[in-house]
Formats: C-alpha cells, sequence, structure tokens
C-alpha cells in the first residue's frame, strides 16, 4: 500500500503537483492500476488541494476513467450514430451473451470489461470495435467470436 | 458609458460589468431565470433567460444568447420576448418539465407561455434541473461538499461517491438557493439531517435553545479563529450577555 | 448613542422597528431589543453597533454583506444572500438573526437614516446624531469599562 502511494505521489510530482493537472493525473493513475481506486483519488485531491468532490466530479464524468476494476482487456463498442445505424447493438449483444456481461461491467475473472461509447471518430468503418487499442471496423456479431478467440490465444 | 436598446426602448448603463440579465432586470422586464442568483457566478445552465440580440451592422442577422452571462456592448439591440424567443423559452420549459413534472416553479412557468403539453416523455420523481446554483453555493462557501457527477443523462448532484459528505458543515444553503425546493433538509429534535447525513445541532448555553450546526461553528473556529465557547450561545442570548455587561458599565 | 439609564423598558422602540420592517407589532421581529431586569428597574435597548470590522460582513462569502464608507452602515443585501446563516452566529453581540417564517437574516439597517426606534422612544433613550467629540469621548469612556467589565464576566 505505501508503494502504491508511493508511486501515486511521484505521478503527481511529474506533473509539478498543479491544480489544472488533475485529468492528466487521473489519467496515469487509471492507465497504471486500470482504474482509479478511492484512496488514490482521496490521495490526488489532497495532494493537488483541489476538493474531493470536484476530483469525483472528474473522475465520473470522463468515459475514460473508470471507479471500478476494469478487465485486463476492455472491450469498447462504439454506439454513435453511425454505428448504432450499421448494427451495434447486435454486437454488443454478442459480446454480452458471450462474456455474460452487461455494457459497463466486468467478467469475475477479471479478463473482460464491456463498455459503450459514443463515438470513436471512426465511422468510415461502422460499426467499430475498440480492444484495448486495436480498432476493428465493419464489426457484425459473427466476428465477435473471432475477436475474443485471438485474445485467449495470444494470452496463452 | 454604454448605451443600448431593449424591446426598443434606450437604456444607458454606467456599470460595464453588468450582464443583459442585470439591465432587463433593473428596468423592471420579467423574464424567468432559475439557475440565476444574484450573490453567485452566474452560469447560463437553465436557458430560460435566452434572448435575442442584435446590431445595425450586423445586417439584419440576430443571435440568441443566455442573458445572465452576456456583457452589456455598445449599441445592442435586445429582444426579451421576440417570437424567435418566446418560441425558444417554451421548448426549454417543455423540456425541463418533461423532467420534473411535478416543479411548482415550472408548472407555472408552462402555463404563463402555454407550454402545457409537452412533447416529450416524463421522468418520474425527478425534482432536480440541474442548474448547479447548490453546487456553486457550496463552493462560494469554501466547502465544495456537493458537485455534479456523471454525465448526460445520468448527471446528477451528489457527495463525493454518494456517502454523507464530511466536510459539509450543514448551512442548508445549497437547499436555500435550489430554486425548484429539490434538497431535502429536515430537522428534527436537535439533529438537521442533509445529503444523507445528521448535523447536531448546538443548544444555547445559556438558554437551551437550538441554533447551529455544530459544524458551522467549528467551521468558524477554524476559518476565523473565533474562540468555540463564544460561538455557544444563541443570537438573543449573546445579545442579553452584552446587556449584562453594559448594564454593569452603567449601573452597578 | 445609547442611554441606558433613561431606558423605561417600555418596548416602543421593538414595535416601532418590527412595524416599520414587517408592517407587524411583533418584538420577536425587531431588530432592536431592551434587555430589561424588571426587579432592579434597569433596562439596556441594544442594536447593531455597525462594527468597523464586523465579524458578520468577514464570515459571508458572496458579498453580501457590505459596509458603506460614508455612513459606516452594514447592511445585508438580501437579494444575494444563500442563506447559511454563518452571520447569525458570528456576530458577537447577537444582533444578526434568522426569520424562519421569511427565511430571511436580517439586522438594523438604520431605516435609511431615519431611524424609527429613536423616533418613538418616549424617553431619548436611544439618539442618531453626528458624533461630536464629547459623544466621541463619552463612547471611548463607556468601551473602556465595558471591556473590563466583559473580561471578568469571562
Amino acid at each position: 500500500m505505501k508503494a502504491d502511494f508511493k508511486v501515486v505521489d511521484r505521478i503527481i510530482e511529474s506533473y509539478g503537483c498543479k491544480k489544472n493537472s488533475l485529468i492528466q493525473i487521473l489519467q496515469d493513475v487509471q492507465e497504471k492500476y486500470n482504474y482509479l481506486p478511492r484512496k488514490f483519488v482521496e490521495r490526488v485531491a489532497r495532494k493537488l488541494g483541489v476538493s474531493l468532490s470536484k476530483a469525483y466530479a472528474v473522475a465520473t464524468f470522463y468515459k475514460a476513467f473508470s471507479l471500478n476494476p476494469r478487465g485486463e482487456n476492455l472491450i469498447r463498442v462504439c454506439m454513435g450514430t453511425a454505428c448504432h445505424i450499421k448494427g451495434a447493438p447486435e454486437v454488443v449483444e454478442e459480446f454480452s451473451k458471450i462474456l455474460k456481461i452487461k455494457p459497463g461491467e466486468t467478467t469475475e475473472d477479471l479478463k473482460y470489461s464491456l463498455e459503450t461509447v459514443n463515438c470513436v471518430g471512426a465511422c468510415a468503418m461502422a460499426p467499430v470495435v475498440v480492444v484495448n487499442n486495436e480498432y476493428y471496423g465493419n464489426m457484425t456479431p459473427g466476428k465477435v467470436r473471432d475477436i475474443l478467440k485471438k485474445k485467449e490465444t495470444r494470452k496463452g | 458609458m454604454i448605451k443600448i436598446r431593449v424591446n426598443g426602448k434606450p437604456v444607458a448603463i454606467h456599470d460595464e460589468d453588468k450582464t443583459l440579465l442585470d439591465v432587463i432586470k433593473e428596468i423592471g422586464i420579467n423574464i424567468p431565470a432559475l439557475c440565476y442568483h444574484p450573490g453567485l457566478p452566474a452560469r447560463g445552465s437553465c436557458r430560460l433567460c435566452v434572448v435575442e440580440i442584435t446590431k445595425p451592422s450586423w445586417n439584419g442577422r440576430s443571435k440568441i444568447v443566455t442573458s445572465c452571462l452576456y456583457p452589456c456592448e455598445d449599441g445592442l439591440e435586445v429582444l426579451t420576448h421576440s417570437p424567435k424567443v418566446i418560441k425558444l423559452r417554451k421548448v426549454i420549459i417543455k423540456l425541463l418539465l418533461a423532467r420534473c413534472s411535478d416543479s411548482k416553479e415550472l408548472q407555472e412557468l408552462a402555463l404563463q407561455y402555454n407550454a402545457d403539453v409537452s412533447r416529450f416523455g416524463t421522468k418520474e420523481n425527478e425534482k432536480c434541473i440541474l442548474c448547479g446554483l447548490c453546487t456553486r453555493a457550496c463552493e462560494e462557501m469554501g466547502i465544495e461538499a456537493i458537485s455534479m457527477v456523471n454525465r448526460g443523462w445520468k448527471k446528477e448532484v451528489a457527495p463525493p461517491y454518494y456517502e454523507p459528505p464530511e466536510n459539509c458543515i450543514g448551512c442548508g444553503a445549497c437547499a436555500e438557493v435550489c430554486p425548484v425546493g429539490a434538497i431535502e433538509l429536515t430537522e428534527t429534535n436537535g439533529i438537521r439531517r442533509i445529503w444523507n447525513r445528521e448535523f447536531e445541532i448546538q443548544k444555547c448555553v445559556e438558554c437551551g435553545k437550538y441554533f447551529a450546526t455544530v459544524a458551522q461553528l467549528e467551521h468558524l473556529h477554524n476559518k476565523y479563529g473565533i474562540p468555540l465557547k463564544d460561538l455557544k450561545t444563541c443570537p438573543e442570548c449573546s445579545k442579553k450577555r452584552v446587556g449584562t455587561v453594559l448594564k454593569k458599565t452603567f449601573f452597578d | 448613542m445609547i442611554y441606558p439609564e433613561k431606558c423605561i423598558g417600555c418596548s416602543s422602540c421593538e414595535l416601532a422597528c418590527s412595524f416599520q420592517h414587517t408592517g407587524e407589532f411583533r418584538p420577536t421581529k425587531s431588530r432592536i431589543s431592551a434587555i430589561r431586569w424588571p426587579k432592579m428597574g434597569v433596562s439596556v435597548p441594544l442594536t447593531c453597533l455597525q462594527c468597523e470590522d464586523p465579524s458578520c460582513m468577514k464570515v459571508c462569502m458572496v458579498g453580501a454583506i457590505t459596509k458603506d464608507k460614508e455612513t459606516g452602515l452594514v447592511s445585508i443585501n438580501q437579494e444575494k444572500c444563500i442563506g447559511c446563516r454563518l452571520c447569525t452566529a458570528a456576530c458577537p453581540f447577537g444582533n444578526i438573526n434568522y426569520d424562519p417564517e421569511e427565511a430571511i437574516v436580517f439586522k438594523c439597517d438604520l431605516c435609511d437614516g431615519e431611524p424609527q426606534c429613536v423616533e418613538f422612544c418616549p424617553n431619548n433613550a436611544i439618539e442618531y446624531r453626528e458624533a461630536t467629540d464629547a459623544l466621541l469621548q463619552r463612547k471611548k469612556k463607556v468601551s473602556a469599562k465595558f471591556a473590563e467589565i466583559l473580561e471578568e464576566v469571562r
């Protein structure tokens, strides 16, 4: 725990402990731990002299932040207008069925998190799914299993 | 000095920091502005105070702006009730009413603007219009116990992690400034409840009357160094104390 | 300026004040009160002292309480007030009160320069006038003694 606080403190220091670096600091913490543990949000707020309510407001505003542990693999299905029209809901449903989680949830083994986002800016290849930082365009429910299989074999 | 026209009537403004809404209110024109409070920074979140503005040099074009945020500019022509403004305000009222159908304040506005039929679905048991007056009040108080959390349709006012806020002093300013009475504050048997937290109310050490939350008094002590023992009497008894000293000064 | 020795505890000031501000004769809504010791036949009229460095103003975070540089009047802007009520607790003299019916805090506003309490005091126990050297002298003397006794009381 103490070591973890040191890591967070180092992140805070790297931005000069400035109030207006709140978002960047939270981003780094998010990257490091795959979510924003409460004790770190409190730590960052206290160190920067920002109220906890403000830090919490920021942490809940951006989709990039998660207050609950996220899985190793983050699956984001774009539900922007174009993707929505071209069948994104069916893609989400397929992921949900296979992984047995709803959007916004994480599998019990902490392997996958499923999320819907509003636009990833790649409408030309709608519907789009982003797994970690890889983009998969022209998605169909049929391709869902392939993606998951690929993740499994890569791990294995 | 800035000269503008409001609904065709010329108005001279000496204080350049004034917003259009300040001027509109001053000359006695009534436009709705639910998220506006003279003691707090304006935010333009309820959108009800929209007005139409134009200038001779804009070639007949006009703009819709929130008057609570728009500064007075020389030569501006402001319309507070033009057909365009009325139409927009009506939609805004309908949207707000769709969110908070039980709000008396909104129902009154709807009546006034003839916006009784809502073509939007209604949300149940929602009182808050998300105007942010409460969070601004709390911020100005220097407390910041509550904030706007989440976004989009999940947006709401809450303390961090939806837990009773530790730093709240239970002053009740948030409930006081709320234009639609959405924040619940109750007081029973010396306990004030707000934001799911219970606050002990100080009993006057002289007369036993409850008068302010202990947290409020501690806040005064911590921030201004006023000795706690001086804060434990209610205003009436403080006055009596002064009276006693004065009595001694004059008569003993 | 108050002259406690002249005060007869008749309540005229309280009634005049509450009527002026609320349209009702209700001493609880008066900005001035006479503190009475009936057995001794003594009473002291008390209202806002328009402090040099007002505590109420200091704790008001939204600038609803201001002190007029020229007249010295400490006044509350009801429109700006957000109702935190810290001022009522901060005034060491108990001269700001909260009215739960109207949900406002209130204090003496000197009736815009024509204090009704002065007008209606039958015995001139309350005066409102320009400070003269003699008056200031008296004030100083009283304050010195006041401070002395206050220390003892504590």
